[in-house]
């Protein structure tokens, strides 16, 4: 009956950009999540981005409001089994520092908003 | 892989009814949960019965509501505490705030005591990232929700909390009400108050994701008709001898809570022995 995941991943395709801090200097793009959780995100790229370096990421939500930036860093990156040159990358979100993070709880609410979508429609 | 995960969810509440208490039994379990998972959080402290009681229990208007898995017995609960003479839980740091309410008319209820068992998630898990721990707190709300229109005249409910739980009570867009203090009652932890027009939330029901939950068919007065009624012999054993909250408390709030019952004995209620004949008026 225990189930610790600690977030649930939501295959939903949010618009992003990201940029990454590489020792040689920042890589940035444009692409959508393949899926996102509480924890962070997973999005496909055409770059290899090496674990564990710092970036950006803006989300473009759905809520109707300015787009959404949150730190994060890159926890792996795996060259994609369906895509030649494509890389599948996964970013965990930094906690936040203080929980009174407004941007850390509009994310909150979008997450739990999208969860009840799903199970309540 | 996520096909599966998400059917884990319905059939994860399958097997669990949110309703009111009905016995003193669960409101002991409920209690007990309580305390459990407070005890955990550090936000009260240890006692040899294992309850978190106080004399708005003993009230016939405070009602508790509980998740109960057929299975694993009460694995949630929440309680609504309704504004009386004896004021709120929350009066103790937010006196000032919740009379600004009152003084404006309105009705106003505490939202308290709720506690999930964390058991069942394991350790650090988010609720608003988590969708069956999120689900099973909005469906203890909506339960409570039911009741309180239903069966209350509630206009505002109110709750204060530990500012580390603020972004689930944001997510029901609960409105400040009490800035950042320490709460005795909470061990002496820290606390910040919200409240919540309930007339508002119908408004935004179409709009909200949890208000929608809230609001769907008209509540009915009917499941809550069994809601457990506390017996003299349950108020002396659980407020007497389990722990000494009707002793401790005032003359005031014994006479206020002798007028909610007003067939009882409360002299007999209180001893610290067993009474007899029963403490019930023929």
């Amino acid at each position: 009956m225990v189930d610790q995941r600690t977030a649930e991943r939501l295959p939903l395709a949010v618009p992003m950009n990201y940029v990454v801090k590489l020792p040689g200097g920042e890589l940035s793009g444009r692409t959508k999540t393949t899926n996102i959780s509480g924890g962070g995100v997973e999005l496909i790229c055409a770059e290899m981005m090496s674990p564990p370096s710092a970036c950006q990421v803006v989300l473009h939500l759905s809520d109707g409001r300015e787009p959404l930036a949150l730190e994060g860093q890159i926890s792996w990156c795996r060259q994609s089994p369906r895509q030649r040159r494509r890389f599948e990358v996964g970013i965990t979100f930094l906690s936040p520092t203080n929980s009174d993070d407004e941007r850390f709880a509009r994310y909150c609410h979008f997450i739990a908003t999208e969860l009840l979508k799903r199970y309540l429609g | 892989m996520l096909g599966r995960l998400y059917e884990t969810v319905p059939s994860f509440l399958r097997p669990v009814e949110f309703r009111i208490v009905r016995t003193v039994a669960e409101l002991k379990t409920a209690n007990h949960l309580v305390y459990q998972e407070y005890l955990k959080r550090n936000y009260c402290k240890a006692n040899a019965v294992g309850l978190k009681l106080s004399l708005y229990q003993a009230l016939p208007t405070t009602a508790t509501f509980i998740a109960t898995h057929r299975r694993d017995g009460i694995i949630g609960t929440i309680s609504m505490v309704e504004d009386s003479p004896l004021g709120l839980p929350m009066d103790e740091a937010y006196k000032n705030e919740v009379d600004m309410l009152r003084r404006q008319n309105l009705r106003v209820a505490e939202v308290t005591m709720l506690a999930l068992n964390s058991q069942l998630f394991g350790e650090r898990v988010f609720t608003l990232f988590h969708a069956k721990k999120l689900l099973l707190t909005l469906r203890l709300f909506k339960v409570m929700f039911d009741y309180l229109r239903a069966c209350t005249k509630v206009d505002e409910l109110v709750a204060c909390f530990n500012p580390k739980h603020q972004v689930l009570y944001d997510f029901l867009q609960l409105k400040p009400l009490g800035g950042l203090k320490t709460y005795t009652s909470a061990n002496s932890n820290p606390s910040i108050a919200r409240h919540l027009n309930i007339r508002e939330t119908e408004r935004q029901a179409k709009a909200h994701a949890a208000y929608r939950l809230f609001y769907g068919a008209k509540p009915s007065p009917k499941p809550f008709e069994g809601k457990c009624a506390l017996t003299p012999e349950d108020l002396r054993a659980l407020f007497v001898v389990t722990a000494p909250v009707l002793t401790a408390a005032s003359p005031t709030e014994l006479n206020y809570l002798a007028s909610c019952y007003p067939t009882y004995r409360f002299n007999q209620i209180l001893q610290p022995h067993d009474p007899s004949p029963s403490p019930h008026l023929s």
